[in-house]
């Protein structure tokens, strides 16, 4: 077992006592509070905005539209987004008028007087409205935003349209296929559920900008509020900060170019906290998908082509989307198995609906539903068992993936044998009446290590160690992390080290948390600090940046087996199990790797059979946490792991990234199992009882 | 969002209460656990202008025998009438449906007489104590009344309650050794019903198949022409009207009450 003695993590104490100071917690002298007033529309002309109520309203120090900034457009990649909407609002929660008072809920109070004049106009609220010609424009013209992607003649409303392969080998070899399958599968808009919703504090002070948002990665932050403001990097500091979660929805800059501004104009600090409902209509959730999944094999089971035509609802702005080519990059991967024909067309819509983003694992979930529900529905038209199309066809050492990859090694035999081997060791009860099933899928997910990152290395006395790093705590362990690979290296123990995340002034840079990303590039920044503090001729600090874009390609698979039981009367679903055998190198802390384990499996229930904000006609309805539906402790299976020792990772620590690499293949996983248990098939999420009662009775696919 | 502003007042009795009652009017809503309440303020659904706090009020809450009825104080908490004994002998069903209500934290905080007030169709208590052929002891500045669950509920979240009145206690028949049954279907665990069945005595109601908890009367009355369990719970729908809404379609939820109510009463008659 490669796993080390777990020391507790160094957050967990101060977090489980409510002791820990997140964004929403800080106060500054003369600090002011915003609200913001939001569109009820979809799509409409902003015809007058009267704000006299609420300038009158007690404590309420400015109300401000948009024509009273001076900022320009903000976005990751494309920068597409007003601060606050001018002419048009584009979603139902668009952001239209701010107003600071002296506390909240006297900005909220007048912000709800602000009385905001529009036309309606026809909205395109799906993608597959919006991609139609003749649908209303979302932009007039999108191509033209700094950033931009998608060229104007590939089609109506897109943000980007993103190909891998040839379509035309495919389309013959598919044509040539003994076994065709050709199915389309939809996932639903999935919100990142994190406990501390979007924060922000600006201040201004002696011609420097501070920030202190609720987000994952502060140095792409700056870059991105300076594009917004028009200020040089100078002018700009991240502060430090304790994040309540992430899940990939905070790496946006938000409210930050709101609060700068408003605190520009009102000459105070000005704090943002977002309500959760706001959180849940108005921020960037995952985007929902339809897959059409094309794939062929030969008389044996072999594939012979695959292709995917995917829409993804990106919603009413693209600038969410770190990716240059504006896309979430998980929906165009090729996936784990050997395909020798393969092409993507994927076009991620503009809609009138609220901002899709990042969440983790962007676009995986959505593919793995997709294609691995395809390769069970190929192996039943092949005729073979849905374990054996896999053993045929997926990576083994040596191979090149679809898109031309090639990892040192396919850990794929010992890993599908370990989850085989833990699914025959026990058996469940079913309830009397109930059909059983398993299902299966597989993953297999280039571990990266991109992007530099700096570490400082500083000694304290009395034989103590301070290590400063770039990156945030998302949540996750990556502080404790540091201290756990340290002490290793340097002998200290884990209450002689401290690690803290300082300001963008303090260290060089750090791309931010992303990818599964961060423990890889800080184990090669570690062992760099530690060779450089070896190397040291006095007792001095040593500072390293790094960047291990070059490292080796390594990758991790993850075969899933969920068993389930579902009550054929009525269509409900009880998720019995969850095996997850997973391919790992050496484990820094068994605790936090096990945690990113469990937790993922269980934001993968979630998506695969509960959670939905039910987008319709424009409107996010789950617009609360008693409608969001996150899996409660009684609701989530019984999980299994069984990790699969032995494999090769990242640097000396030799370590595999694990954030990401659970959640994408439970909900195909849990909806094969409901094919084997009932004969027919789901092809759309989340899996509700009453989807498969309808399934089961025959009236949707 | 937050609540719309309001005043807040804490009454000393139950006297104390009415009087407020009477001085507020329609402006006032009493707040007892407040796990409905805070909710609905929060969303802004209710909006009153006063609160009058009567969690603190004493004697009335608790559990206890009164000739042929058990007799629940209107405060008494969902987390003490799962645990009551007296409820476990003699009352069974009403007991087991507040054993289901939430997470245990609303089971700490809120109350029967709240969440009868309240009259969520998809809540639990309300069908349970319909079903029970219940009674409610109602304090106005006239005396106090008893009525019927039967005739309690008029509509969606309305009652024969009027805005000076409190609900004082709960009544319901003692049935020691009675079979019942109690079947509630959800997303959940901690959710709301998506359809609830309970029954007891040969009576059926069900939760969130309508604006209030009904009567399948139709089942009912074959039960008592002697027609087989699954012959009169596939009558359970009749007359009902479900909606269609976030969590189920109307239909769907018409085939629910047919095979929960079959489930009940096999379970009941077992």
């Amino acid at each position: 077992m490669a796993a080390t003695d777990a020391h507790p993590r160094l957050d967990a104490a101060s977090k489980a006592a409510g002791e820990s100071i997140y964004v929403a917690d800080i106060e500054l002298p003369n600090m002011a509070h915003a609200a913001v007033a939001r569109s009820g529309y979809a799509h409409a002309l902003i015809r007058s905005i009267d704000t006299s109520a609420a300038e009158q309203m007690p404590g309420v120090v400015g109300v401000f539209r948009a024509s009273d900034l001076a900022a320009g457009l903000y976005g990751r990649a494309v920068r597409d987004i007003p601060v606050l909407a001018a002419e048009k609002v584009r979603f139902v929660g668009e952001p239209v008028v701010a107003v600071v008072a002296e506390t909240r809920v006297q900005a909220e109070q007048a912000a709800a007087l602000v009385e905001i004049d529009y036309e309606e106009l026809p909205a395109a609220t799906t993608a597959t409205a919006a991609v139609a010609s003749g649908a209303p424009l979302v932009h007039d013209a999108p191509w033209e935003y700094p950033g931009a992607f998608v060229k104007p003649e590939e089609g109506h409303n897109l943000q980007s349209l993103n190909t891998v392969g040839d379509k035309e080998t495919v389309e013959a070899a598919l044509a040539a296929s003994a076994f065709v399958v050709d199915e389309v599968y939809r996932t639903q808009t999935q919100h990142q559920g994190y406990l501390e919703p979007h924060a922000c504090i600006a201040s201004w002070q002696e011609g420097r900008l501070h920030v202190w948002l609720a987000s994952k990665s502060p140095y792409p932050l700056k870059g991105q509020i300076c594009a917004c403001l028009g200020i040089e990097p100078d002018q700009l500091v991240i502060e430090p900060i304790t994040l309540g979660a992430d899940f990939g929805g905070k790496g946006s800059p938000m409210d930050a170019p709101l609060c700068s501004e408003l605190s520009r104009l009102t000459g105070r600090p000005v704090k943002l906290v977002l309500r959760y409902t706001e959180d849940l209509t108005a921020t960037d959730s995952r985007h929902p998908s339809i897959f059409r999944v094309r794939m062929g094999a030969d008389a044996e089971g072999h594939l012979t082509a695959v292709a995917y035509d995917v829409l993804l609802d990106g919603g009413a702005y693209g600038g969410y989307k770190p990716s240059p080519h504006v896309v979430v990059h998980g929906a165009v991967e090729p996936g784990c198995y050997r395909i020798p024909n393969f092409y993507v067309e994927c076009r991620t819509a503009y809609t009138h609906t609220v901002p899709k983003g990042h969440m983790r694992s962007p676009g995986e979930p959505q593919q793995l539903f997709a294609t691995e529900s395809a390769m069970d529905e190929l192996a039943l038209k092949v005729g073979i068992d849905p374990v054996e199309m896999r053993k045929r066809n997926i990576l083994v050492t040596g191979d090149t993936d679809a898109g031309g990859r090639q990892w040192l090694e396919y850990r794929s035999t010992e890993t599908l044998n370990a989850a085989l081997a833990a699914m025959e060791d026990h058996s469940h009860e079913v309830p009397e009446g109930w059909l059983f099933g398993r299902g299966i899928a597989a993953y297999g997910r280039t571990s990266v290590s991109f992007g530099s990152t700096t570490i400082c290395l500083i000694p304290l006395p009395g034989e103590r160690l301070r290590a400063e790093v770039s990156y945030v705590e998302t949540g996750t362990g990556s502080h404790t992390m540091v201290r756990e690979l340290i002490g290793r290296e340097l002998d200290y123990s884990p209450d002689e080290i401290e690690v803290v995340q300082v300001s963008t002034d303090r260290l060089a840079y750090d791309f931010g948390a992303g990818g599964s990303r961060v423990t890889t590039v800080a184990s090669y920044a570690i062992d760099a600090a530690v060779k450089a503090w070896r190397g040291r001729l006095s007792d001095e600090a040593v500072e390293v940046t790094i960047d291990e874009s070059a490292a080796p390609p390594v990758g991790a698979f993850i075969i899933q087996i969920a068993e389930v039981a579902v009550d054929p009367v009525t269509g409900q679903l009880k998720v019995l199990e969850i095996i997850s055998a997973v391919d790992v190198a050496e484990i820094i802390n068994d605790k936090a790797h096990q945690m990113q384990i469990d937790g993922g499996v269980v934001m993968g229930y979630g998506y695969a059979c509960l959670e939905d904000l039910m987008e319709d006609d424009g409107h996010v309805w789950a617009s609360t946490l008693g409608e969001y539906k996150l899996p409660t402790s009684h609701d989530a299976p019984h999980l299994r792991t069984v990790l699969v020792p032995g494999g090769r990772g990242h640097g000396t620590a030799n370590v595999k990234g694990i954030g990401e690499s659970l959640t994408p293949p439970v909900a195909a996983a849990i909806a094969n199992a409901v094919a084997d248990a009932t004969g027919t098939r789901v092809r759309r999420l989340p899996l509700t009882s009453e989807a498969i009662f309808d399934a089961l009775a025959g009236t949707v696919s | 969002m937050i609540p719309a502003q309001f005043d807040y007042v804490r009454a000393t009795s139950a006297e104390h209460a009415l009087q407020l009652l009477g001085e507020h009017g329609d402006d006032a809503k009493l707040l007892a656990g407040g796990h409905s309440l805070l909710p609905m303020m929060k969303l802004r659904l209710a909006m009153p202008s006063v609160l009058i706090d009567i969690a603190g009020l004493p004697d009335l809450s608790g559990v206890r025998r009164d000739g042929d009825d058990v007799v629940i104080g209107a405060l008494t908490k969902h987390g003490e009438l799962a645990a009551s004994e007296i409820l476990e002998r003699e009352a069974p069903l009403v007991a087991h449906a507040a054993g289901l209500v939430g997470d245990p934290q609303i089971r700490h905080r809120g109350t029967i007489g709240g969440s009868l007030a309240h009259a969520d169709p998809a809540a639990d208590l309300p069908s349970a104590l319909l079903a029970s052929d219940g009674w409610l002891e109602l304090q106005g500045p006239e005396g106090t009344r008893r009525v019927a669950v039967d005739d309690f509920f008029t509509g969606y979240f309305e009652t024969v309650l009027q805005p000076d009145e409190l609900v004082v206690a709960i009544g319901t028949p003692r049935r020691m050794g009675a079979g019942w049954g109690y079947e509630k279907f959800t997303r959940r665990a901690n959710d709301w019903g998506i359809v609830t069945v309970a029954t007891v005595g040969g009576r059926v109601a069900l939760g969130n198949m309508g604006p209030t908890s009904l009567r399948a009367r139709a089942t009912e009355q074959a039960l008592a022409r002697g027609a087989s369990i699954p012959d009169a719970a596939e009558l359970a729908a009749e007359g009902t009207e479900p909606v269609t809404d976030l969590h189920a379609d109307g239909e769907y939820r018409s085939h629910l009450a047919r095979v929960l109510t079959r489930r009940a009463l096999t379970r009941a008659a077992g």
